[in-house]
């Protein structure tokens, strides 16, 4: 089962409800309990509710045809709560402060100091880790909940997906920053341009993905989960304004690693099948690595073609104006010249419309059809690979089988 | 003149704290308010969702500003009379709730009412909807 982004973000609101200190604490957050998101439902594998220093945590895997399948999990961390005194001293304390390990709760008996949500953030995580060691795990939290889940994914190598999170490179250890330099595409920190308290700290882990959402600076609504917006498929909505073209283009990029990790997914579970690749495997591996590559190349170029278009179509206006400007300057020098009196000075200065307007006009159009035709190409590449795949699976029962 | 300033002293506390209190109150009543406004706004989003709905009793209904999302704790009954209680999850302006606890799938059948749902809110207003 594809778990989606709006699954991450619903996630990521329900982790919240662990928190007892939570005015309607929920009951039915605990383990064994099902979620149903959408169209995909889940079961919650383990919860902790930490009143020592106000880490509220979650672990879920997707139910695949009535079975619980943990080969894929989910880890969601809570944000601030804000009736919760101990989730604020995390944010001063961890988030701004960056004290990795510890944290002093003053109190009318003195300081007292606890470990640090960082650290039980991932004291949970090891465990999960433990308790399902071949599944693969992805990391997911909103503010707070995705400052320690980035935190938790680049320590472990995990991919994550959240929103409106601090970024926690300040506190990350040296294999966990190396490990970053190479693989920043695993992890996803949906940031909305005018969110000035998730957009804290930087971006050091390279997990940011800044959109502009159209709505103001008011940090109360731009730091909310529920500005996010998903489309049928589950997948963050980005509106075509061009402030979004970068981020586009990046989540093109990761949503490519995203896809080529579970590829080796995909070949772990064949290889272990059957101790080789038959032929068909191979090939279907290959197509799959080829169709990942050419979907997501096809995206980002899409993102950089409308650019370049924008550019084009700016030029040609541009062309015109200058034409335009020129020819009034004209009429405003001869009052008693005829309008083709005045183009034949002009033309006699070598400034004609065919030169101005016309040639550069022709010179753009022709590239624009290239970019658009290139933009064309991409797509039928795309839809050959796919249904070369299709044909495949169809021909092969087993294979269907094992991918299914 | 002492026990005079006294009164006036007492007067105006108990005009402050009048204020206060008042104040109070009307945050409270303007945020029971928006409560029961979600709550109704929830319902035929939650007809889209399930089958079979007779009634709906709002039980518990909070509003998280750090997510923008309202939770809420109902007890929906079908028209066989049997009842199950679940939390779900619900974005003022959205079309679908966003996500709910499953209890009891015979009960909460995924499909849509298009029958009156009797429902109750949690400041215990009733309406049909």
């Amino acid at each position: 089962m594809s778990i989606t982004e709006k699954d991450f973000n619903g996630l990521s609101n329900e982790v919240y409800l662990v928190d007892e200190k939570h005015d309607k604490y929920n009951p039915d957050i605990k383990a064994g309990e099902k979620i149903k998101i959408g169209k995909n439902e889940y079961e919650i594998l383990k919860v902790e509710d930490n009143t020592t220093n106000g880490m509220q945590a979650m672990a879920v895997a997707p139910i695949v045809n009535g079975k619980v399948d943990t080969s894929q999990v989910v880890i969601a961390y809570a944000g601030t709560n804000f009736s919760d005194n101990l989730d604020k001293l995390a944010d001063t304390s961890t988030v701004i402060g960056g004290n990795k390990d510890a944290m002093s709760i003053p109190g009318w008996w003195g300081v007292k100091t606890v470990d640090s949500q960082a650290l039980t953030a991932q004291q949970f995580a090891a465990e999960i880790k433990k308790k399902y060691p071949s599944a693969d795990i992805t990391t997911t939290g909103h503010s707070l909940g995705q400052f320690l889940a980035l935190y938790v994914a680049a320590e472990n190598q995990w991919s994550n997906i959240g929103f409106n999170g601090p970024d926690p490179y300040k506190i990350l250890s040296e294999d966990a920053k190396k490990w970053l330099k190479d693989n920043s595409g695993r992890l996803t920190n949906y940031r909305n341009k005018g969110d000035m308290i998730g957009n804290f700290g930087g971006n050091g882990t390279g997990a940011e993905v800044l959109i502009d959402m159209a709505m103001g600076n008011n940090p109360l609504d731009c730091h909310q989960l529920s500005a996010w917006k998903f489309d049928e498929s589950g997948n963050l909505i980005i509106s075509d304004l061009e402030t979004n073209k970068e981020a586009q283009r990046i989540i093109a990029e990761k949503r490519m690693y995203a896809r080529i990790i579970g590829l080796t997914l995909i070949k772990d579970k064949l290889l272990s099948s059957g101790g080789g690749l038959s032929a068909n495997e191979a090939i279907f591996l290959d197509d799959s690595q080829a169709l990942a590559a050419v979907e997501s190349a096809s995206e980002a170029m899409k993102a950089g073609l409308s650019s370049v278009l924008k550019i084009y179509q700016d030029a040609i206006t541009e062309a015109e104006k200058v034409w335009q400007d020129g020819l009034s300057k004209a009429r405003s020098i001869g009052t008693d010249l005829s309008e083709n009196e005045i183009e034949a000075a002009l033309a006699a200065g070598g400034a004609t419309k065919a030169d101005i307007v016309d040639s550069p006009t022709a010179f753009y159009e022709e590239k624009i059809n290239k970019a658009k035709q290139l933009g064309e190409s991409f797509d039928s590449l795309a839809k050959d690979i796919k249904a070369g795949i299709d044909k495949l699976v169809q021909s092969d029962k087993e294979l269907a089988s094992q991918i299914g | 003149m002492k026990k005079k300033r006294w009164i006036t002293a007492f007067v105006v506390f108990l005009v402050v704290v009048g204020i206060g209190v008042g104040g109070k109150m009307y945050m409270e009543n303007k945020k029971a308010k928006e409560i029961h406004e979600a709550e109704k706004l929830s319902v035929p989003v939650l007809k889209n969702t399930f089958e079979g709905i007779k009634s709906v009793e709002f039980k518990a209904t909070d509003y998280n500003q750090m997510t923008g999302f309202y939770t809420m704790v109902v007890e929906m009954t079908d028209k066989k009379d049997q009842s199950v209680q679940f939390h779900f999850s619900y974005i003022i302006g959205e079309e679908e709730i966003g996500a709910y606890s499953v209890k009891d799938e015979d009960i909460q059948k995924e499909g849509q009412t298009t029958t009156t749902v009797h429902v109750i809110y949690s400041d215990k207003v009733e309406e049909e909807l």
